[in-house]
């Protein structure tokens, strides 16, 4: 449980750097509704209403729901205002209203200038709390995303990391995809997407993030007046971590220029005594991909390998890497973890990546959607404080960390294939070695 | 508005004009060093980052067929060894010693490389792109390596069906020229490049009175200026104008209307494209801003081209841009049908063309939410300096400096007549090239031989 008020103020401290990014974040409660509010003093205002579950909160014949639901809501107009009316308001100030959903959450969001904060602020407000849900514009958008999710099946990216989710979480939330395929897409009525809308978007499982220049007592009193009438509503039901502890491989046959594979494994939460660590071992780890599979051997234009934490309930490590030689990209790729499961890292790559990091982290807080984006999924990973304090936690990292992490989360590689079936077999999905319980973990300091 | 075209599918991007006048921002500050070599620096104290960029005029537009491609591969050897970095391991090791985050991009009138790191670094990042850009090695051995690299990122785009569609069309849009507008390049040319190519094109193009270096973030522009003359300012020029002496040829305008079919068998649904020869902005300005209003017009929920093929249900989306460039550029109509009334909306398309020119196809209101929705996006681009770097070297490369600075304040100027001079000298009744992509099995059920027939009956 966080203290109700809680401000951060000259986030990075690192020698390295040379100033702070100035930011008073605090969260406080109105009236069962949890904000998070960040002030910047910008022109520009983003405001975010996380909803969270997503793919827990319905079946997996109704993939798809969450999303069609919101975007249905955002676009179809309101009760008191039909859907071109409330188009043309936005596009006249400048403001998007968009919505979205994930594998852990939905969001529904609004950027607009800071001029136009008030009247955007009512046009947010009200397509939460009043969409239409009128019976020609579900029509409409029920052909709009069949049509989105058929192109989707055709761009081979898209294509694999489906075919992946559905083969390593078979019988699990996330085996959903949560854009929906054409047949579910096609199942969902209206009086289906009015019912998820209505049980799901409500105080229990929703929180605001807005960042900004606003004065807080107003924005207080706006919320009261507003989205703090929203229904208490209930959590989402919570599924147990899957650890990935058994090897599933699996070939989708697609014609195509060349392969695209993926090979996931278990990973811990963020928030986990694990979490950043795992974070910078996997980012190397892309690093000698990047080294051994495109610059010394050929094998790839796109080698990389990620810790996934934005699956906030089941994060997976993800190595990937398109190609037209499998077998020997599969081989290097095994054998580089398997040399680290040995070897370890060094103190050189672990101090590197540290420098990156914080440019990268920087980068993120450059627009103040990214940092709404940061502020809502942190507070879905175990609290928002964890953006603002992110340089510390990355500092603290330790070269035995990473080494650690690295040998424990990377036993069993699941791989999921797309593309010419004749080129791999099943023999060809290999595993790293594992390195004996007592063998001594050596590094280069 | 304006967009960077940079090497993937989203190569359906609207894009901006110009206009030349000497007024800038209050935090641009621009020189130009005895060598020719033009620098920017963007003040913006959101993060102690410095980006650095240098852009030089290179790209698809400048490739004969024998180098098609190959704008795209010196690119990849950028970042390879060069006098100071003797190896690729040697490049990388220094950018992860400088916590560097960095990228290049090739398209059809610039390629730009740049970097991102602590602004306390700036005078080694800025050391950095020095070595980079004026001392490649183009090491025989790293060059092998790369070009199945560069390949394996053609094999990437080739693995998606819209870009058949695509190469289809830029096949019949410019004809004889086509390498001067394909940026991806050639298999073929890739796979056979040799150092005496990539050593051609940089004493063609590689000077620095054909390139822009540009700086921003956390930066004091006389500490920028310095350390640029400091760094850069012995880069000899080449003593000639590159596109004096190597001229590039004009696109012959089309002389007549052809449709094409794209057949793919991961097609999953019909999709059309339409392209016409657009304005640009050598020749006519004034029509590259009437481009980019026209074309949020149609975007709006409430423009008549939405509300008669979207809201209507025959098609999925439509979508009218116009990517400015400095030869030619095109305009664009894309459109996702609805795939049971396929034909339907494609007459629809062609009825809302017909009355483009009409007085009362938009409204004011309308006229005036599209110039107000590109100024805003305008500000929503400049938040994100280290992103804000690629659009302005855009406009230097496609147009000017001034064209961007004075951008937001001439688009307030364009007219209702502005724009029906736009859509008749560039769109209605003017050749154009159509084209659908669909699957053997669409193809066979929709019983199409004939794209001109099948469309139009």
């Amino acid at each position: 449980m966080k203290k109700s008020i809680k401000i951060n103020c000259a986030l990075i401290i690192s020698m390295i750097w040379g100033m702070s990014v100035f930011a008073q974040t605090q969260e406080f409660d109105v009236k069962g509704l949890k904000v998070i509010y960040k002030a910047v003093p910008k022109q520009i205002v983003s405001a975010r209403l996380f909803v969270q579950g997503g793919t827990a909160n319905y079946p997996l014949e109704q993939s798809g729901i969450e999303d069609f639901a919101f975007r249905l809501a955002v676009t179809g107009g309101t009760t008191s205002m039909d859907k071109l009316t409330f188009s043309t308001a936005l596009e006249q100030m400048g403001t998007t209203i968009s919505a979205g959903t994930a594998y852990d959450y939905g969001q529904i969001s609004m950027k607009c200038v800071k001029q136009n904060w008030d009247a955007s602020w009512t046009l947010f407000v009200e397509t939460i709390l009043h969409p239409a849900f009128d019976e020609q514009q579900y029509q409409l958008l029920q052909d709009q995303l069949i049509a989105e999710a058929k192109q989707n099946e055709s761009d081979p990216d898209e294509s694999l990391i489906q075919a992946a989710m559905a083969n390593v979480f078979a019988g699990k939330n996330y085996e959903k995809n949560p854009s929906g395929h054409a047949e579910s897409l096609a199942q969902l009525s209206l009086e289906d997407l009015k019912k998820y809308y209505t049980q799901t978007v409500g105080k229990e499982r929703s929180f605001l993030v807005i960042v900004g220049d606003l004065d807080v007592n107003a924005l207080k009193k706006k919320i009261a007046a507003s989205l703090s009438k929203l229904p208490k509503g209930t959590m989402p039901p919570v599924e147990d971590r899957n650890m990935l502890g058994e090897i599933s491989n699996k070939i989708k046959d697609r014609d195509i220029a060349t392969n695209y594979m993926a090979g996931i494994m278990s990973a811990p939460t963020l928030a986990s005594e694990d979490g950043t660590a795992m974070m910078i071992a996997m980012s190397i780890l892309s690093e000698r991909y990047f080294v051994e599979l495109r610059t010394k051997r050929s094998l790839s234009y796109a080698p990389y390998a990620y810790y996934d934490n934005g699956k906030v309930t089941n994060p997976f490590n993800l190595i990937y890497i398109s190609t037209t030689d499998p077998k020997q990209s599969i081989q290097v790729m095994v054998d580089e973890i398997s040399k680290l499961k040995k070897e370890g890292f060094s103190e050189k790559e672990l101090k590197n990546k540290k420098q990156k990091y914080l440019t990268q982290f920087y980068m993120g807080q450059e627009t103040l959607d990214s940092q709404s984006q940061s502020l809502g999924t942190n507070e879905l990973k175990g609290g928002w404080e964890m953006a603002e304090n992110f340089t510390e936690r990355v500092n603290a990292v330790t070269l035995e960390d990473i080494n650690r992490v690295i040998d424990k989360y990377s036993d069993i590689i699941s791989w999921t294939y797309l593309g010419k079936a004749d080129m791999v077999s099943e023999e060809d999905f290999l595993q790293p070695s594992k390195v004996p319980a007592d063998a001594k973990v050596e590094s280069t300091k | 508005m304006k967009k960077l075209k940079s090497l993937t599918l989203g190569l359906f991007l609207a894009t901006a004009p110009i206009i030349a006048q000497q007024k800038l921002p209050d935090n641009f500050h621009f020189e130009t060093l005895t060598n020719g070599l033009q620098v920017l620096t963007i003040e913006d104290n959101t993060v102690p980052l410095a980006t650095i960029e240098i852009t030089v005029r290179n790209g698809g537009y400048t490739e004969s067929p024998e180098y098609d491609g190959l704008s795209h591969l010196y690119e990849h050897m950028f970042f390879k060894a060069n006098k100071d970095l003797p190896s690729q391991e040697a490049f990388l090791e220094r950018t992860k010693e400088l916590g560097i985050v960095f990228n290049g991009t090739t398209s059809g009138e610039r390629v730009n490389y740049f970097v991102t790191l602590s602004n306390l670094k700036l005078a080694q990042g800025m050391a950095f792109m020095n070595s980079a850009i004026r001392y490649p090695l183009f090491d025989e051995q790293e060059m092998k390596n790369e070009n199945p690299v560069v390949d394996g990122e053609f094999q990437r785009a080739e693995s998606n069906p819209v870009f058949f569609l695509l190469q289809d069309s830029d096949k019949k849009m410019w004809g004889d020229l086509y390498s001067r507008k394909n940026v991806i390049g050639d298999h073929d040319v890739i796979l056979t490049a040799t150092t005496e190519k990539m050593k051609t094109v940089q004493g063609k193009y590689y000077h620095p009175n054909n390139s822009i270096l540009v700086v921003a973030g956390d930066v004091q522009h006389e500490d920028v200026l310095a350390k640029a003359k400091a760094i850069f300012g012995d880069w000899q020029p080449s003593g000639f104008d590159p596109f004096e002496k190597y001229p590039i040829p004009e696109f012959a305008p089309l002389k007549e209307t052809t449709y094409y079919i794209t057949e793919n068998e991961n097609a999953r649904t019909p999709i059309v494209l339409m392209r016409y020869h657009g304005p640009d902005t050598r020749k006519d300005i004034p029509s590259t801003y009437a481009a980019d209003v026209f074309s949020f017009i149609l975007s709006q929920r409430s423009s008549q081209l939405q509300q008669n093929l979207v809201e209507s249900g025959l098609a999925m989306n439509v979508n009218v841009g116009y990517a400015t460039n400095k030869y030619v550029g095109p305009i664009h109509v894309f459109m996702v049908p609805n795939p049971e009334k396929i034909t339907e909306a494609y007459a629809a398309l062609q009825a809302e063309i017909d009355r483009w020119d009409s007085d009362d196809y938009f409204t004011d209101e309308q006229l005036a939410t599209a110039k107000n929705m590109l100024a805003i996006d305008d500000a929503y681009s400049k938040e994100k300096t280290s992103a804000f770097i690629h659009t302005v070297t855009y406009w230097w490369a496609s147009a000017s400096i001034d064209y961007y600075t004075s951008y937001v304040e001439n688009l307030n100027k364009v007219t209702r007549e502005d724009i029906k001079k736009y859509v008749n000298t560039y769109i209605k009744n003017q050749p154009h090239v159509t084209g659908i992509l669909v699957s053997p099995q669409m193809k066979e059920d929709l019983k199409i031989n004939s794209l001109e027939t099948y469309l139009n009956n």
